[in-house]
């Protein structure tokens, strides 16, 4: 039954893969039970004090997960997303909690979903890493290394989201 | 068809072609040519003096003028809409032929004068492109120069003293050298989308509008 299930995710990874505008592979950054992280990115900060985190959380259990919250030694994270209100204000919101259905992933991408970093220690530089935890209701903490790229490094890795 | 106008048929379909090839510099681009979002009427090219980072006065429409101008309302502790905008323009400017590249210009208002003084505008930047002017003024100045767009004000969100989110509209004008703007692009524009539209943008005439 559990073969059945990775089967099955894989060919579902496969086939949004194919149907992906210009989709590059994957990369696995951490896993823990069913839960796998891929293509984690941190930014360069651009002021100082500021940036953002973007990765993609892939849940293989047959139950949904939810990201509670995201935690760094490099400053204070907040998981937020994007709306823009009637009045053409766009803003960020805080998220309180982002679930992750079972056997299906989801994204934080540029324009949308994102962890946000304030009040950051020292600006993030390019070609360094930190370490980020993940806490999620059932697979509990997650803690991985993150690299920093630049931000127009990190939108030709993870595209834009589009709003279209 | 006989052989010989068969042959004709082709020369002058061939000829059309080379034509409507070469009546394409110049031309305003057809609406649906453009990957941005073209408005319903064009607006006219603000006209206001803010200051930019060296603390000089800048009058946006006379320094902008001949230029194809890209004009953002945003902030420096932005994480994710303003740098990505930015970051996504400086990486198309740089892989531009330089005669387009050097006709377009990118200006960026702080909508956070109370954060955004001018040395960190300049450091933020930086991180994108050198060349990016950066103007500050007062909440009242900038609502004003958003309001003669047909833009919402910006929103303060948050009561604390330095930590707080601005809400802001998040779409890049794009002027043309005829002073008006006839398209946006809005957040989740791509960089494809940038190096579609940037050398239409620079090439078109759009008095034969
Ligand atoms: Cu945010």
């Amino acid at each position: 039954m559990k073969q059945r299930i990775i089967g099955v995710a894989a060919l579902v990874a496969v086939l949004s893969y194919a149907c992906g505008e210009r989709q590059p592979e994957r990369v696995l950054t951490a896993s823990k039970g069913h839960i796998a992280i891929y293509d984690a990115v941190a930014t360069a900060s651009a002021a100082p004090d500021v940036s953002s985190l973007y990765f993609t959380i892939a849940n293989a259990a047959t139950s949904p997960d939810t990201l509670i919250a995201v935690s760094t030694a490099a400053g204070t994270a907040s998981l937020h997303t994007v709306v823009t209100d009637s009045s053409g204000v766009t803003s960020m919101r805080p998220l309180v909690g982002l679930v992750i259905p079972a056997g299906a992933s989801v994204g934080l991408a540029p324009g949308g979903y994102h962890v946000m970093l304030t009040g950051l220690r020292r600006p993030l530089v390019a070609g360094d890493s930190i370490f980020i935890v993940l806490d999620l209701a059932r697979a509990n903490l997650l803690r991985f290394r993150v690299p920093v790229l630049t931000y127009t490094e990190m939108v030709e890795r993870l595209g834009t989201l589009d709003h279209e | 068809m006989t052989p010989i106008l068969r042959k004709a048929a082709l020369a002058a379909a061939l000829a059309t072609v080379a034509l409507s090839v070469a009546s394409c510099g110049g031309d305003s681009p057809r609406p649906g040519e453009l990957h941005g979002a073209v408005l319903p009427a064009p607006l006219p090219k603000a006209d206001f003096t803010l200051t930019n980072t060296a603390g000089e006065p800048f009058a946006f429409r006379e320094e902008t003028q001949g230029y194809v101008t890209l004009l953002f309302f945003g902030y420096t502790s932005c994480p994710d809409i303003c740098p990505v905008h930015m970051a996504n323009i400086a990486a198309v400017l740089r892989k531009l032929p330089p005669q387009t590249a050097s006709r377009v210009k990118v200006v960026m208002v702080t909508v956070d004068p109370e954060r955004d003084t001018p040395e960190r505008l300049r450091t933020w930047l930086n991180a994108f492109d050198p060349s990016f002017v950066g103007l500050t003024g007062s909440t009242e100045e900038v609502n004003g120069i958003l309001r003669s767009l047909m833009l919402p004000p910006a929103v303060k969100q948050g009561e604390g003293e330095t930590d707080y989110l601005m809400g802001h509209a998040a779409q890049v004008i794009a002027f043309t050298t005829d002073d008006r703007a006839h398209v946006v692009y809005p957040s989740g524009t791509r960089q494809v989308d940038w190096a579609h539209d940037l050398p239409l943008l620079v090439e078109a005439d759009w008095r034969s509008e």
